[in-house]
C-alpha cells in the first residue's frame, strides 16, 4: 500500500503516525511545499517573541522521518490527478499513491488594501513568516496588526515582547469576534490595553503608506484608517483571517465548498482522497452543518480519523466545534461551542468579576450546554468541553454552582446524571 | 499499562492522596515544606464531594488522549508503554490540555505556566496517592487486574 499525505503539520503529522501504527509494511511518502521537520504553527508568534528558541517549535526529533518510516519530499503539490491516482509536483515529478491525503492546511487572506505590497507588510503563519519578521523588527518602533482574532493578537503579543508599540485594528466591535463575546472581548482589551496595546475597533484599514528606503524600494511608513486617522508605524502585520488551500483538487473531481468536503470518514467526493485539518470542511456538531474550524486539536482529531480509514480501520469522526484557548497577560480564556444564540433562543448563565478578571458564561439549548467563556479560573474546562462535545443534558442548579464555584464532577453523581461516555 | 482506578464507595474523602501528591512533586519532598516553595507544588489528583460522596479525579492514560491530540507544542506525548507523558520543558502553557481534558485532570499550573499531570509516580513501585489511600479507594493495576478485583469485590458484598 502507498499512501500520499499532503502537508506536515497537524493533520498530516497525526494521520501519518496513525497510518505507520496499523501498517508497518505500508509505504508513506510526505509532501509539502515547507522543506522542514514538522513544527507548531501555533508556536511561531512566541518564536517571534523570543519566547523559545527556534528547536521548540519543532514537535516531532530531528530523526523523525527516518524513524518513523516517513519519505519525506520539500516540494510543492501543484495537482492531483484523481484518474491517474497520481498528483504532480512543482519540479515536475509524478508520485502515484493508493490512498492520497490532502492536508494543506490554509494560508493568510490578504485583504486588497492600496500598499500591501509594500516593504515591511507581513502575515504570520509559518516558520519563515517568523524569521521573516524577525529580520525586520530590529528597524520597528511602532507596529500595526490588522484584525484582533487569535492570530492577530498572538502576532501582537510577539511584537510587543520585543519591545515594539502595537496597534491593533479591528473591524468588528470587539476583539477575537469569532471566539469570545463582547464582554470577555473587553476584559482582554482591558488588560491589554494597561500593558501598553492601542486598539482601534470598529475600523479598518483602507491604505498602508510608505516612504523610499536606502535600497530604492517603498517602506511602510504609517497606514491610514477608515476614521481618516493615520497611525505612523513601521511594519504592518495583517491577521484577518485564513483561506483553505484547495488550488491542488482543481478539476480533479473533488468536491470544493469553501473547504474541502469530506464526510465523517474523512474522505473527499473522489474514492481514495481523504482530506483533513484547516483544508477541510468537516461536520460542526453544534451547528449541524459542515463548516471549518480551523484549530489544532480538530486538525489532529481528523488526521487520526483519516490515517484509520485509510489504513482499512473503519473509524467515524464525532464531528467539531469552536474551542480556542489562549493567555493574555497572564490570564487564562478559554471559549467552546456557540457563544451568540439569536435573541429568544437558549438561556445564559453568567458571571462576571472584572476586578479580579473573572468571566463565566453558558449558554444551554434545551437543557444542553451548546457554548461556555471562561476567563481567569480555567481549570476543569475540559469537563466542560465535554458535556457541549457529547451533548449531555445538564441541570441548571449546578450550572448556577458552576459559576462561582471550581468545575469538577461533583454534582454528577449525587444528581444522578449519566456521564454517558465521556471522553472516550 | 497499569494505572489508577478510584473505587468511590471506599472514599471518605480524607484528602491523603492529595497531600502525598504535593510532597512527591515538591522540591523538598516534604509536606512541611511544600507550602514555602516557588512555584507552590500542586497535587495532579483531586478530590471533590457532592453531599457525603467523594470523587478522586486523576488522568486515566487515554488510549486516545485528548490531551496529546490538543497539545499545540508536542509536549503531551505516549511513552513506549502506553502512559501519557508530558515534558514540561516543552510547554508553553497555553492551556489547550486543560480545555480539553474530560476528566479535568490536567492541572493549569499558573505560577510556573506549564500543564501539570499525574506521570503515575514513574520511578516509584507505587504512586504516592496509591500508598497514601489507607481505605484503598486507589488501585494501581492493569485494567484486566482491576476488572477481577472489581468483580471479587462485587461477589463479596452480595
Amino acid at each position: 500500500m502507498r499512501y500520499l499525505i499532503v502537508g506536515n503539520s497537524a493533520a498530516g503529522i497525526f494521520a501519518a503516525e496513525t497510518i505507520r501504527g496499523l501498517d508497518q509494511a505500508g509505504q508513506i511518502i510526505m509532501v509539502s511545499q515547507e522543506d522542514n521537520l514538522p513544527y507548531s504553527r501555533c508556536l511561531t508568534s512566541y518564536l517571534l517573541g523570543q519566547e523559545i528558541p527556534e528547536q521548540r517549535i519543532y514537535i516531532r526529533n530531528d530523526n523523525y522521518y527516518s524513524e518513523t518510516g516517513i519519505e519525506f519530499i520539500g516540494q510543492n503539490v501543484e495537482q492531483v490527478d484523481a484518474r491517474a491516482k497520481s498528483v504532480l509536483l512543482a519540479n515536475g515529478e509524478k508520485l502515484s499513491y493508493d490512498k492520497l491525503l490532502i492536508a494543506t492546511g490554509s494560508s493568510p487572506f490578504t485583504p486588497p488594501i492600496d500598499g500591501s505590497n509594500l516593504e515591511g507588510v507581513f502575515q504570520l503563519r509559518t516558520l519563515e513568516d517568523a524569521k521573516k519578521i524577525a529580520d525586520f523588527v530590529p528597524n520597528v518602533k511602532e507596529a500595526v496588526v490588522v484584525g484582533a482574532g487569535l492570530v492577530g493578537l498572538k502576532g501582537a503579543h510577539g511584537l510587543h515582547e520585543l519591545g515594539i508599540n502595537v496597534n491593533v485594528v479591528e473591524f468588528a466591535p470587539q476583539l477575537m469576534p469569532l471566539s469570545l463575546d463582547s464582554e470577555a472581548a473587553g476584559m482582554v482589551a482591558g488588560l491589554l490595553e494597561k500593558d501598553g496595546y492601542r486598539f482601534y475597533l470598529n475600523n479598518k484599514v483602507v491604505k498602508i503608506l510608505g516612504e523610499k528606503n536606502n535600497n530604492g524600494g517603498m517602506t511602510v511608513s504609517g497606514v491610514v484608517l477608515d476614521s481618516g486617522e493615520q497611525i505612523a508605524c513601521q511594519l504592518v502585520l495583517m491577521a484577518v483571517g485564513v483561506r483553505p488551500n484547495t488550488a491542488l483538487v482543481r478539476d480533479s473531481g473533488v468536491k470544493v465548498n469553501k473547504g474541502i468536503i469530506v464526510n465523517d470518514r474523512m474522505q473527499t467526493s473522489v474514492e481514495d482522497i481523504y482530506s483533513a485539518g484547516d483544508v477541510a470542511e468537516t461536520y460542526d456538531l453544534l451547528w449541524d452543518e459542515n463548516r471549518i474550524n480551523a484549530l489544532w486539536p480538530m486538525a489532529t482529531a481528523q488526521g487520526i480519523v483519516a490515517g484509520c480509514n485509510m489504513a482499512g480501520i473503519e473509524r467515524r469522526y464525532e464531528g467539531s466545534m469552536g474551542l480556542n484557548s489562549a493567555v493574555f497577560c497572564g490570564v487564562g480564556v478559554i471559549s467552546a461551542g456557540i457563544l451568540n444564540l439569536p435573541d429568544g433562543e437558549g438561556q445564559v448563565f453568567r458571571a462576571a468579576e472584572p476586578q479580579r478578571n473573572y468571566y463565566r458564561k453558558f449558554i444551554l439549548r434545551d437543557d444542553r450546554l451548546v457554548g461556555m467563556i471562561m476567563v481567569g479560573e480555567i481549570e476543569g474546562a475540559g469537563f466542560l468541553s465535554a458535556l457541549i462535545r457529547k451533548r449531555v443534558k445538564v441541570n441548571k442548579t449546578v450550572v448556577n454552582q458552576w459559576l462561582t464555584d471550581k468545575i469538577s464532577y461533583q454534582g454528577y453523581f449525587s444528581e444522578g446524571i449519566p456521564m454517558g461516555k465521556v471522553g472516550q | 499499562m497499569p494505572k489508577i482506578y478510584f473505587r468511590p464507595e471506599r472514599c471518605d474523602g480524607c484528602r491523603a492522596c492529595e497531600l502525598a501528591c504535593i510532597e512527591k512533586h515538591s522540591q523538598t519532598q516534604s509536606i512541611f515544606m511544600a507550602n514555602l516553595e516557588k512555584p507552590s507544588p500542586q497535587s495532579r489528583i483531586r478530590v471533590s464531594q457532592s453531599a457525603n460522596q467523594f470523587a478522586a479525579v486523576v488522568c486515566q492514560q487515554c488510549l486516545q488522549a485528548m490531551c496529546v491530540e490538543a497539545c499545540m507544542t508536542g509536549a503531551m506525548q505516549y511513552s513506549e508503554s502506553g502512559a501519557v507523558i508530558h515534558d514540561a520543558k516543552q510547554c508553553v502553557g497555553c492551556w489547550m490540555c486543560v480545555m480539553v481534558c474530560p476528566f479535568g485532570a490536567v492541572i493549569p499550573l499558573a505560577e510556573a505556566k506549564k500543564a501539570g499531570k499525574c506521570n503515575l509516580c514513574e520511578e516509584e513501585k507505587l504512586p504516592a496517592c496509591v500508598l497514601a489511600c489507607t481505605r484503598k479507594a486507589l488501585w494501581y493495576c492493569t485494567g484486566e487486574e482491576y476488572e477481577i478485583k472489581a468483580a471479587g469485590e462485587l461477589e463479596c458484598a452480595t
